[in-house]
């Protein structure tokens, strides 16, 4: 269908667009010339707004609504010589509808498209895992209604040092302006990270605008969660900043092991909040760090069952994939939560697994 | 088996008592609003009473920051009631909101901090 719409973009295509509208508006007028006017009489209006809706709707993104509208004006207009055609008032009146139809659409393809690029800009889908000394396995999958777009980012960047900063971040609340903030603190973060400046001072940062934001009238974003975990450049340990957000899980092969510190607070929330990294030493054998939204663990633990699905669930799941954990190992634990919650999820949800490669 | 969330709203000496009962994400969140509405025509300060809910997300959690937020501009209070150990102290911890809503045992422990605040 792109195809076809490139070629009807150009001025000989729009004409024979036009032309094809038009005898199609015929065509529908066609019926109500040659049935006798006694026929048409017992036809219920209603019939006819439908038959007018579905014209300008079917017709409406192919050949412009102008189009299809003077086409059916032409066609009332060549029925309505024919002075029997009382029903046709029908007709012009089914054909706006159709437009207003036709603007609802277009209206609805503008938000998708909006409700896509907000996605693209939370989370970034790498082509190329490889992020420093890191192989970086990421999904994002969204909530079950498309347009009930969330807050979850993600990213994972280089830092000078050669250590590799890794994060997933959640907004509370949803709609768009909760998207829109989850996109400005991806790319502050992204910014902070970049430059080098140390997890704590980047958390208060992010913090900071938060607050600000609040100050905004009509901001009506509660706070956001973050986890932030760096893994030093050599490999032996990371540096884990948590902020109201469920903790990294390290996974090796004796099993799993949740990150225990006690988390300090999600962001926009107090100005006098601080956060403090700590250490997390990592193995010679192989790990992979897996870090994620709140929606991963938030669906039921089986379809007509209660919530949250919980990390006692999600842990054995991970202590059961291959090391390092990779596309179908992710694949596999996603399936078995949307399995297990009878569909797709409630809330978006971001799950990452990055492995030394 | 899943329990769907309800929400209910009493009006007492000095506060509104928000109980949610059952499952609250959120599908439920227009309710807690207009609960929310119902409390503050009535009285400056809200006490959120989890102790009925098996589950709660962060668009309740969202709720309750905004409320806090909004009993601080008009001078009331906000108070939660969220046992040790159930599902919405766990959820509150984790987000770390504990430390400026404080989490009570049982109602009564709410209201007495609501009527003699600091």
């Amino acid at each position: 269908m792109p195809e076809l719409a490139r070629r009807l973009d150009t001025r000989q295509g729009k004409l024979v667009a036009a032309l094809v509208a038009v005898l199609c508006e015929l065509a529908i007028a066609l019926p109500f010339l040659v049935i006798s006017p006694n026929t048409l009489r017992g036809v219920p209006g209603p019939l006819l707004v439908v038959i007018g809706v579905a014209a300008s709707y079917l017709l409406g993104p192919w050949f412009g609504v102008p189009v299809t509208a003077v086409g059916v004006v032409l066609a009332v207009t060549i029925v309505g010589e024919n002075a029997w055609a009382a029903p046709m008032v029908w007709l012009p009146v089914s054909a706006g509808a159709g437009i207003v139809g036709e603007r609802v659409r277009h209206g609805d393809e503008l938000r998708r498209e909006l409700i896509e690029e907000l996605r693209r800009g939370l989370v970034g889908l790498y082509r190329d895992p490889a992020v420093g000394r890191l192989n970086v396995v990421s999904r994002y999958i969204p909530a079950v209604s498309a347009q009930r777009i969330a807050g979850d980012f993600y990213g994972a960047v280089v830092q000078p040092t050669g250590d590799v900063a890794l994060m997933v971040g959640d907004v509370a609340g949803h709609g768009p302006a909760a998207a829109a903030l989850a996109t400005r603190l991806r790319a502050m973060w992204r910014g902070l990270a970049i430059a080098g400046v140390s997890d704590s001072e980047t958390v208060s940062a992010l913090n900071e605008t938060l607050l600000a934001e609040q100050q905004r009238i009509a901001s009506q974003i509660p706070f956001a969660t973050l986890c932030l975990a760096t893994v030093a450049a050599d490999l032996r340990s990371a540096r884990i900043v948590i902020a109201g957000h469920p903790p990294p899980i390290l996974v090796t092969g004796r099993g799993t092991h949740e990150d225990a510190h006690p988390p300090g607070p999600a962001i926009g929330i107090s100005g006098t909040s601080t956060w403090e990294p700590h250490p997390l030493a990592l193995p010679d054998e192989p790990w992979s760090l897996v870090v994620y939204t709140d929606g991963l663990v938030e669906g039921r633990t089986s379809p007509a069952g209660p919530r949250p699905y919980g990390n006692d669930r999600l842990l054995p799941l991970l202590a059961a994939s291959a090391l390092p954990i990779g596309e179908d190992d992710v694949d596999a634990v996603l399936r078995a939560v949307l399995d297990a919650n009878g569909g797709a999820l409630p809330d978006d949800v971001v799950l990452i697994a990055a492995s030394p490669r | 088996m899943a329990d769907p969330g309800a929400v209910s709203v009493e009006h007492v000496e000095g506060a509104s008592v928000i109980a949610l009962r059952g499952e609250h994400d959120l599908s439920t969140g227009p309710a807690i609003d207009a609960a929310c509405d119902d409390a503050w025509a009535h009285s400056p300060s809200i006490v959120f009473d989890l102790a009925g809910a098996t589950f709660i997300d962060s668009t309740v959690v969202g709720v309750m920051v905004s409320a806090r937020r909004r009993a601080a501009e008009s001078g009331g209070s906000v108070a939660v009631v969220a046992p040790a150990g159930g599902p919405p102290a766990r959820v509150l911890t984790l987000v770390g909101i504990n430390d400026v809503l404080p989490l009570h045992e049982t109602c009564d422990e709410a209201l007495r901090t609501i009527s003699a605040p600091g």
